[in-house]
């Protein structure tokens, strides 16, 4: 062992605790080593001063100030439990946000939004891969890589207009977006 | 006739009590015994007031928190495990407590604890408050002797968590597995913490450590 562990030890060979072998260790360096020796010594005196430093007394109306707050603490156990404002702000906020969510569901489902036509070509495309078929020819033109056709929306029965690379498969029509999409029902 | 009679009828409270360990006490704290808790805090008031002070330098919330540490202790007296020590348990309330305002200090940027210190002997407010007899006096307190105002001096130069360490080890006297429940640190831990400790403080105070025959 080197000094520094031997003076980590330094608690419990004052206290008595270390085991036979390692306290007759340490009792063996100690003869050994000047500078441990001084660290043990050291931090007897530290020990004894700091054991020595003044105390500070606690006030003499402590226990009766303590008396009052302990009652407050009983009178509160003995009513039925308050509800903290903050567990009531997030009750509200929580029966808001249900009412909101319930009441969009049910405008919804009365009255569908319209999507401007506008956004619409900015959306992704809604049209699921197995319900497209194509209304008109969808054949590249020569020397065009895009193929064009018209195709129903299911989603808002109305009229697309698709362009996309001929390489495309059908699967791929769902990865279309926005710019590939126009509607032309009108 | 009547006060002699409460007065007696107080005394033998006390001396019932004062026969029981922390444990029973608490026992009977928590079937709703009063006078088992107000024995606690007669044991632990001193104790708690003095850790306390020795981690946020300032008496006056030095007692505020002791106070709080026994409104802490009282609320939460059904949760008490007496698989505990008692001392383990309020030493514990109170570094929580302890460690909490001087995190908020730390947040607000108040004076250095030095300042405080200093500052506190000749408070203007000591003068005027009723517990002031009992603030500590700069003589009595801090400068009775030059040793002990040199160490309070470097303890505060100390990192908090060494502080504590230090403090519960040597001015609380605790054991190390004590000390290990109370800070969660475990016991190798401490000892290498209390090592580093030790060695700043002797390089601190090399002055006051008389050299004898080594």
């Amino acid at each position: 062992m080197n000094c520094e562990r031997y003076r980590r030890l330094y608690d419990e060979y004052d206290a008595g605790t270390l085991h036979p072998q390692d306290y007759e260790a340490v009792r063996r360096h100690l003869d050994d080593c000047l500078s441990c020796r001084q660290f043990f010594q050291d931090a007897g005196q530290l020990a004894r001063l700091a054991a020595a430093c003044p105390r500070v007394a606690a006030p003499d109306d402590f226990e009766d100030r303590l008396r009052s707050r302990l009652g407050v603490v009983r009178e509160e156990r003995r009513r039925p439990p308050a509800l903290h404002w903050h567990v009531g702000v997030a009750l509200a906020a929580s029966v808001l946000l249900a009412l909101g969510i319930w009441l969009g569901t049910y405008f919804q489902s009365r009255h569908p939004i319209d999507v401007p036509d506008r956004r619409l070509a900015q959306q992704p495309a809604t049209i699921p891969t197995e319900v497209v078929i194509p209304v008109e020819p969808a054949q590249p033109a020569a020397g065009e890589d895009q193929i064009r056709f018209v195709t129903r929306d299911p989603a808002t029965g109305r009229e697309v207009l698709v362009e996309m690379p001929a390489s495309y498969t059908v699967q791929d029509l769902s990865t279309l977006e926005g710019p590939y999409l126009m509607d032309v029902s009108h | 006739m009547q006060s002699a009679t409460i007065e007696m009828i107080q005394t033998n409270a006390c001396d019932r009590l004062a026969h029981l360990d922390d444990n029973a006490l608490m026992l009977f704290a928590r079937n709703g015994d009063g006078d088992a808790y107000m024995e606690l805090v007669r044991r632990y008031k001193q104790l708690m007031v003095n850790y306390v002070y020795r981690l946020v330098w300032d008496y006056d919330c030095a007692t505020d928190l002791a106070q709080e540490v026994f409104v802490r202790l009282f609320r939460n007296i059904d949760r008490y495990d007496n698989r505990l020590k008692f001392s383990t348990w309020i030493y514990k309330i109170a570094t929580n407590l302890a460690f909490d305002e001087l995190r908020r200090r730390k947040r607000r940027q108040t004076q250095p604890f030095s300042r405080e210190i200093e500052s506190l002997p000749d408070d203007h407010a000591a003068r005027h408050d009723p517990r002031a007899a009992h603030r500590p006096d700069p003589e009595e307190a801090l400068l009775r002797s030059e040793a002990a105002q040199a160490i309070l001096a470097a303890l505060q130069e100390l990192p908090a968590e060494h502080r504590q360490l230090f403090v519960l080890k040597e001015m609380e006297q605790l054991p190390l597995e004590e000390i290990s429940h109370i800070t969660g640190v475990k016991v190798g831990t401490l000892k290498s913490r209390l090592f580093r400790s030790r060695e700043f403080l002797r390089e601190r105070l090399t002055g006051y450590f008389q050299r004898g025959q080594a």
